[in-house]
């Protein structure tokens, strides 16, 4: 492989380090801190090559430390997913080749990786500007695969070539987007632990190391009248009532609609539009207990005996609602023995510690507040922490949550104290769904995924169901003040912020810029993060009018029809064409007798050629020949004007003349 | 194993050879274009197609779009490079100049002129051939620019030029474009020079013994010949030897005024290595043409008559070169 001299290795080899930092950057949290040793290294040795020629390490050295390293990751992989093991594999096999930078297939290899790193963090962070940055990055990337071979240009000018080429790109890169079926995926992807705050239906608190979390908006509130203090924003969305030792999920029941007569509401409403991003269930949200004023669109919205709110089908478009909220009404219109008796459920095994415990706790004859009080002892005797990276727990969670690790986020902690309280005989239940959120002026209130929450509701006989959420205690300004006040600065690059100037509220511009900029990311999640098959299908729909193997094939004959005539456009040579050149007796003779095998050399003028063929020509020719170029002469020199018939007529004798 | 592989190297650069020369046949000015460029993926592109398909699948499986974009985006980068590479490549001309004779232990030089439609500016260009390469920056200006190749370890006689690879790689580097080209010039290469004392004959038919004494005096100091005896010239230098033989007046020409002649033998050299012999004349008829000599050359069956001038060192050196090999010398030495 070509070797790179000082002076190409420069900027290239600059450029490059720069790249696979940025790229590295920002998936910091999963890379290991002696991958980060060797990467700062490699750097250091990077930018020491380009500055001096410096020695390169020794083939053995090389070799050893590669060993090394992989020995390393092994050893730590298990306590990473697959995932972030593979990104550390790529960041350790960039850092190695950035060590031995040399040869443009050095870089051809490092370009390689950073593609990869890219890839892989597209698969964690979705935003509009984070994939900015990446192309950003990207680009940059292509900029200096370009530079390998850019032969004397200047590097402004490559940058241009290069951008030209990208921006070419372009378009075909929409259309292949457009145009390219979407596939389920094909077989089960690397099981990715970690997952993203959100909604489910169901909760498995043991199974999640990682929780990333997504800046997302969730949904928007509109108060018409004054919106509620922090603590008291829940918003309900699913409730979780079976268990079975290790996952909450909803009851099968939960869409039933005929057990739920109306009901009489007491206390001050409070009213708000609620505009919910689609959430890919039929769930929405709501403050309790809700009613439903008004639904805009021709969907229905309703609520069911756990005061939640769905819709009929899952919808890909937002839903927009009014709401009338009673806070201070009690939940406590519908219980039955069979709820009574599904809230208590508790499966027969497993969990032996926690139930030791309760059962020691808690005696029969106790009033339920008293054991109520009795369970949440554990919370406040021991030393729990609130953390976004609990350790996997996945025998026995509760007992290994309760008593060994006592590490966990708003899951752990509701799921193991509607255990408990289930095992002391009340009736208790997970609810999953929102926590405050933040108000962006007086009255519009943003939730983003990341304000997902789960807590906990027991039956109290003569009260309802009363809210008790154990995070509270563990992490009480997770309430008040949101999530960022209860992690570490650690975990707190776990979560994506969205862009946010909610402190410049009272300029107007910045209001304005910041509405703006929430519908282009609005636009950007709904046509192109969203973007599937339904969407596909909507597209052909709405140019063809109808979705079928015909209309199918046609759109896409139709895109790579387009491609094809994009390329056309840019390649074509259309200079040739058009500036065809002027007419030219002279030339039309060479091309007949370079028919005839006759050549005009390089340096010879059409005079001196006709008089080195004069030899092999008889009689005839020569003068044909001869008269030819007179005229030839004198048609370029001289102002005779004799006219292009003439020319073909003379032409034609000399062709005559060879028969 | 390596001599399997060697000979099936050999057997396929042999078969590609002849379909190159249907093809491409050799031409001393190439406008590069459809008829005679290939392209395929370099070494990174074809890692870039596999990524793509990585890239595919992973999106595909984590329903990913923005990881799917990138796939799309390197497929069309692929195909406006597929098209980019070979526009760039094809607004070239390449015009071979003819090669200057050299001698054999020498580095000869293949020297090109590539000329561009100035489309594309810069990019670098890649000569293969004879076992070397050499890598180019293309002006950026457009102009037309002299590359060379050195080829080295070339035989003695005169050869045609083997096919030259030009190659470049443009743009991101992900398609290689080249092309087998053969010039039509010939590469004269003269027998490497050896030195050794000269031994001139004054007759073709001369015996073994006759030169002896003539030649022992001609390679002494500074006497570089007999001529005609010419009235202006001193007394003292007339050759009494020459005299007593009967062979008329003759005087011994000194350094000032060459004027010697004769014939140079391949039998006399080498003993019976005839390619030490060819390397030894080599650097003879040089050293004689140098002194301004009249001199023969006689290759055994070959026989040059005895001339002066460069044009005849020329014609000696291609005789020598070309010893044991059918060919004629080239137009320019013909009509010398």
């Amino acid at each position: 492989m070509r070797e790179l001299s000082l002076n190409q290795l420069k900027v290239p080899g600059i450029l490059l380090s720069l790249c696979f930092a940025f790229s590295v950057f920002p998936m910091h949290a999963t890379i290991m801190s002696w991958v980060w040793i060797l990467f700062l290294c490699s750097i250091a040795v990077v930018w020491a090559k380009v500055i001096k020629k410096i020695k390169p390490l020794k083939t053995v050295t090389m070799n050893l430390l590669a060993i090394f390293c992989m020995l390393l990751l092994l050893l730590f992989s298990g306590q990473f997913g697959l995932l972030s093991t593979m990104i550390n594999l790529l960041v350790v096999a960039g850092c190695l080749k950035l060590i031995t930078l040399r040869t443009s297939a050095d870089f051809h290899l490092i370009i390689i990786v950073l593609v990869f790193l890219i890839a892989c963090g597209f698969i964690y962070h979705q935003q509009l500007l984070l994939t900015l940055y990446y192309g950003t990055i990207l680009f940059t990337t292509l900029y200096t695969a370009f530079l390998l071979n850019k032969g004397s240009l200047s590097h402004t000018d490559s940058a241009k070539q290069s951008a030209k080429l990208i921006m070419q790109a372009m378009p075909i890169m929409l259309l292949l987007f457009v145009m390219v079926p979407r596939l389920p995926p094909l077989w089960e992807s690397a099981a990715q632990k970690s997952s993203s705050t959100g909604l489910s239906e169901t909760i498995t608190p043991g199974d999640i190391a990682n929780l990333a979390q997504s800046g997302e908006l969730a949904f928007r509130a509109e108060f018409i009248s004054k919106p509620p203090p922090p603590q008291e924003r829940y918003w309900r969305s699913i409730v979780l009532d079976n268990f079975d030792g290790m996952t909450w999920s909803i009851d099968n029941e939960a869409f039933m609609l005929e057990r739920t007569p109306e009901i009489v509401l007491e206390g001050e409403a409070t009213k708000y539009l609620i505009v919910a991003e689609p959430n890919n269930t039929r769930w929405q949200y709501s403050l309790d207990i809700p009613v439903v004023d008004k639904v805009v669109g021709n969907r229905q919205i309703f609520r069911n005996q756990s005061y939640q709110l769905f819709t009929q089908e899952v919808s890909k478009q937002p839903s927009l609602y009014i709401v009338n909220s009673y806070l201070s009404s009690p939940l406590n219109h519908f219980i039955t023995d069979y709820e009574r008796n599904k809230n208590l459920h508790v499966p027969q095994e497993g969990n032996q510690r926690t139930r030791d415990w309760v059962s020691q706790q808690i005696s029969a004859d106790m009033q339920t507040q008293d054991k109520l009080r009795a369970v949440m002892q554990m919370f406040f005797k021991d030393k729990f922490s609130y953390t976004l990276q609990p350790p996997l727990m996945k025998v026995n969670p509760i007992d290994e949550f309760l008593f060994t690790h006592r590490r966990g986020f708003c899951s752990h902690y509701a799921s193991s104290l509607a255990y408990m309280l289930r095992l002391s005989g009340i009736p208790a239940r997970l609810v999953a769904g929102y926590q405050g959120g933040e108000l962006q002026n007086d009255n519009i209130l943003t939730v983003r995924q990341y304000d997902a929450h789960a807590w906990v509701e027991y039956w109290l006989d003569g009260r309802g169901w009363l809210r008790i959420d154990p995070t509270a205690i563990v992490a009480p300004n997770r309430l008040v003040d949101g999530l960022f006040s209860s992690i570490t600065q650690n975990e707190s690059d776990l979560v994506e912020r969205p862009f946010n100037l909610s402190g410049f509220n009272d300029i107007p511009v910045i209001g304005q810029l910041r509405d703006w900029l929430v519908m282009i990311d609005h636009q950007w999640t709904q046509t192109v993060l969203r973007y599937d098959q339904d969407s596909q299908r909507d597209l052909i729909k709405k140019w063809f009018g109808e979705f079928n193997a015909k209309s199918m094939t046609t759109f896409m004959l139709a895109i790579l029809g387009t491609i094809v005539v994009f390329l056309t456009l840019i390649f074509l040579p259309y200079k040739t064409w058009f500036t065809r050149a002027p007419y030219s007796p002279a030339s039309q003779l060479l091309t007949l007798l370079k028919k005839k095998g006759w050549e005009k050399r390089k340096h010879e003028t059409l005079e001196d050629f006709v008089k080195r063929l004069q030899p092999r020509l008889n009689t005839k020719q020569r003068q044909q020949i001869s008269h030819y170029v007179e005229r030839c002469y004198a048609h370029q020199y001289g102002n005779d004007n004799t006219a292009r018939v003439d020319f073909q007529a003379m032409l034609q004798s000399v062709k005559t003349s060879f028969r | 194993m390596k001599q399997i592989l060697s000979r099936i190297k050999h057997k396929w650069i042999g078969y590609r050879n002849r379909w190159l020369n249907k093809r491409i046949p050799a031409e001393n000015t190439f406008n590069l274009d459809l008829g005679n460029t290939f392209i395929l993926p370099s070494s990174f592109g074809w890692t870039m197609i596999a990524i793509v398909l990585f890239l595919f699948i992973l999106g595909t499986n984590y329903q990913n779009n923005i990881v799917l974009g990138m796939s799309y985006f390197f497929i069309a980068l692929g195909l406006l490079s597929l098209f980019h590479s070979y526009a760039f490549f094809t607004q070239h001309t390449i015009d071979f100049l003819p090669f200057e004779a050299e001698f054999a232990n020498r580095d000869l030089q293949l020297k090109c002129h590539i000329s561009t439609q100035q489309k594309y500016l810069g990019g670098e260009i890649t000569l293969y051939g004879y076992g070397q390469s050499k890598t180019y920056s293309l002006s950026h200006k457009g102009e037309r620019q002299l590359l060379q190749l050195p080829l080295r370890q070339l035989q003695r006689g005169l050869h045609e030029c083997e096919r030259i690879k030009i190659e470049t790689l443009y743009g991101f580097g992900l398609f290689r474009c080249w092309s087998y080209l053969q010039p039509k010039h010939q590469i004269l290469v003269y027998p490497a020079i050896q030195k050794a004392p000269i031994q001139l004959h004054r007759h073709l038919d001369e015996d073994e013994s006759d030169y002896d004494t003539a030649n022992q005096t001609v390679a002494s100091d500074n006497l570089q010949g007999i001529r005609n005896f010419v009235d202006t010239d001193p007394l003292h230098h007339v050759s009494w030897k020459h005299v007593a033989k009967g062979q008329g007046l003759m005087t011994k020409d000194f350094t000032q005024s060459a004027g010697l002649s004769g014939w140079v033998r391949l039998s006399d050299f080498g003993h019976g290595d005839e390619e030490m012999g060819l390397r030894i004349l080599s650097y003879q008829v040089q050293q004689l043409y140098k002194d301004n000599a009249e001199f023969g050359v006689d290759l055994g069956k070959t026989k040059i008559l005895p001339q002066t001038g460069f044009d005849h060192l020329q014609k000696c050196l291609f005789r020598l070169a070309t010893h044991g090999q059918a060919s004629e010398p080239p137009e320019h030495l013909n009509h010398a």
